[in-house]
């Protein structure tokens, strides 16, 4: 099997996604272009730079009074929750097996 | 819609109209051109004309109206609405319907808005052109061959189609800006934490912002007044005061200090659009705007990060559809190449193969990659270790100006089907809207002089954090001198 087709595989067994063996083809070459494109950043110095993961400098909402109070909101009542589930089960969300 | 958002707000406090008489136009119009411009994925005609009897009624007994009184107001279907069904342009929650509103749309309901519907948008707004939606594109008003932009094109053609005369959209890379450009309408994103993205259908959660689309700059700025401002339901949201967007509208933008960056008129940019937006320049200018050079080096690193950092966040948010809690489940076959897996994964599998359209997939697979073991800190880190970089090149321009100004897409609309056999074009297109969202800044796409084939052109103007007011001041001071 190539590298790139391996690759692919494995990230998509990952993030639970079953594929077809036309898409996996497809998708292995364009993932393979994409992250080409990505080489361009390695070219760039990034010494003592940190990240950002959120654009600094603004305040979360919680944060002026520190912790925000905790006082009981109302919260979506059982049935609605469960209203959009494609399986119920004894109050609950139901599942496939999972456990021999 | 004859009218802007002010005019029907105005005339419908006064009782020179009834809200009821708007919401039929409104709902007239949808339905005149929906079936060829595709730009309502759900018309929610019996909920709309309660809403506008419910204005009326309010108006009848005496009570105070809102800022956005009658206003029809068109939602992207990626805002969850209790009661009507939220795609966010996907097969996999076709047929979800909420249990809540989102903030905004609790917010436009407060104001006395009217809602008729969920418009069109690329799937998870993943996407520039609208092509990616799983319910077919919304087509370009002036020419249905041509892409309306995206993410949320939909939001857009609702507002220059005229069916309604504005719109809420969401921008993660530039989903209201580009779309807005192509269609020669106002889009406006406010900076990162302005409007809360409680009940926005996640896509990256640290770029995306809700924001409006409108037929004049002063309605965008009325609608985002009322969206505007912390929630407790959203940590990311600012505390910020809100300051008066409208007022902004109309104040002198003499000795305002504009920055035009050489960054933004490379390679790739279309002559016409170039053109149209250095005449826009040129009038500032002539208006009393110092026009100065700012360098923005790492311009051209902003598609790289992006299409990093976007699709991370995007794998890690899409793994909440797997068939349990809510939308599509498709049971899976236990068999895989050379092992079996239990039910539960197999319906995971299936479920999401199923549900997802080929762009989403993409994305989740190059976001899962760039966050799996050993290649962590090799393109997630490094992207944004870029993306301070970027923001770091804004900072340094701020110092120098007050706002800068550059074309919101390197080119005009451009026809469905052009770019979609080739992923990293359509990604290429966004290489003016990207750092702005990178950075957390506000940026909003205003109609400048069309190309001579008569295609809108936007003129982006972005602004430091938090500095909407200039912003919409030079946006109302170029569309004044338009008129």
């Amino acid at each position: 099997m190539n590298q790139d087709l391996e690759r692919l595989r494995h990230v998509a067994n990952l993030a639970e996604l079953s594929l077809t063996e036309e898409e996996e083809q497809r998708f292995a070459g364009e993932l393979g272009r994409i992250l080409t494109l990505f080489t361009e950043l390695d070219a760039i110095d990034t010494t003592d730079v940190p990240p950002t993961a959120h654009v600094a400098g603004i305040e979360p909402v919680s944060s002026e009074e520190g912790w925000r109070a905790d006082v009981v909101q109302p919260g979506l009542p059982h049935d609605e929750a469960l209203a959009g589930a494609p399986s119920v089960d004894h109050g609950g969300f139901a599942v496939p097996t999972f456990v021999e | 819609m004859a009218d802007d958002v002010i005019a029907i707000a105005e005339r419908v406090r006064r009782g020179e109209t009834t809200a009821l008489a708007v919401a039929e136009e409104a709902l007239a119009r949808i339905a005149a051109r929906n079936s060829e411009l595709n730009a309502f994925l759900t018309v929610s005609t019996v909920e709309v004309l309660e809403q506008a009897r419910a204005v009326d009624a309010k108006r009848a007994r005496g009570e105070a109206l809102g800022p956005l009184a009658g206003v029809p107001i068109a939602l992207k279907d990626a805002l969850c609405t209790r009661g009507v069904r939220t795609t966010a342009g996907s097969k996999i929650l076709e047929h979800w319907i909420p249990p809540y509103d989102a903030t905004v749309v609790a917010k436009l309901r407060a104001a006395d808005a009217v809602l008729p519907g969920k418009t069109n948008m690329d799937e998870f707004a993943m996407g520039s052109s609208n092509e990616s939606s799983a319910f077919g594109p919304a087509k370009h008003p002036l020419d249905p061959t041509r892409a309306p932009g995206g993410s949320s094109g939909g939001s857009a053609v609702a507002v220059a189609g005229g069916m309604t005369p504005a719109s809420l959209g969401s921008d993660t890379g530039g989903s209201i800006r580009q779309p807005a450009a192509f269609t020669g309408t106002v889009g406006v994103k406010p900076t990162y934490g302005r409007v809360s993205r409680y009940g926005l259908v996640a896509f990256a959660s640290s770029l995306d912002q809700i924001g409006p689309f409108a037929s004049d700059v002063r309605g965008a700025a009325r609608v985002l007044s009322v969206i505007a401002g912390p929630d407790p339901r959203d940590m990311t949201s600012v505390a910020a005061p809100l300051d008066d967007f409208e007022g902004a509208c109309g104040t002198s933008v003499k000795g305002l200090r504009i920055g035009v960056p050489e960054e933004y008129f490379a390679a790739g940019l279309d002559p016409e659009v170039e053109a149209s937006v250095r005449a826009a320049i040129a009038r500032l200018a002539s208006d009393g705007c110092m026009v100065k050079k700012v360098q923005l080096a790492h311009t051209r690193h902003a598609v790289a990060t992006y299409y990093v950092l976007a699709p991370a966040e995007a794998s890690s948010n899409l793994a909440r559809f797997d068939g349990v809690r809510f939308g599509l489940r498709v049971p899976g076959d236990r068999r895989t190449a050379g092992s079996t897996r239990s039910a539960l994964r197999a319906m995971y599998g299936a479920t999401r193969e199923a549900g997802f359209g080929d762009e989403v997939k993409r994305r989740i697979l190059v976001g899962t990659f760039v966050l799996s073991a050993g290649y962590y800190d090799a393109y997630y880190l490094k992207a944004q270790k870029v993306r301070t970089l970027i923001r770091r090149d804004f900072e340094a321009a701020f110092r120098e100006v007050d706002a800068i100004v550059c074309p919101t897409t390197p080119s005009p609309a451009f026809r469905l089907g052009e770019k979609t056999g080739d992923p990293l074009a359509m990604y290429l297109a966004d290489v003016y809207t990207l750092p702005a969202s990178l950075a957390g800044l506000p940026a909003m796409s205003v109609p400048c002089a069309p190309t001579r084939a008569g295609l809108p052109v936007g003129l982006q103007i972005i602004a430091p954090a938090l500095r909407e007011t200039t912003m919409f001041a030079l946006a109302a001071a170029w569309e004044a001198a338009q008129a």
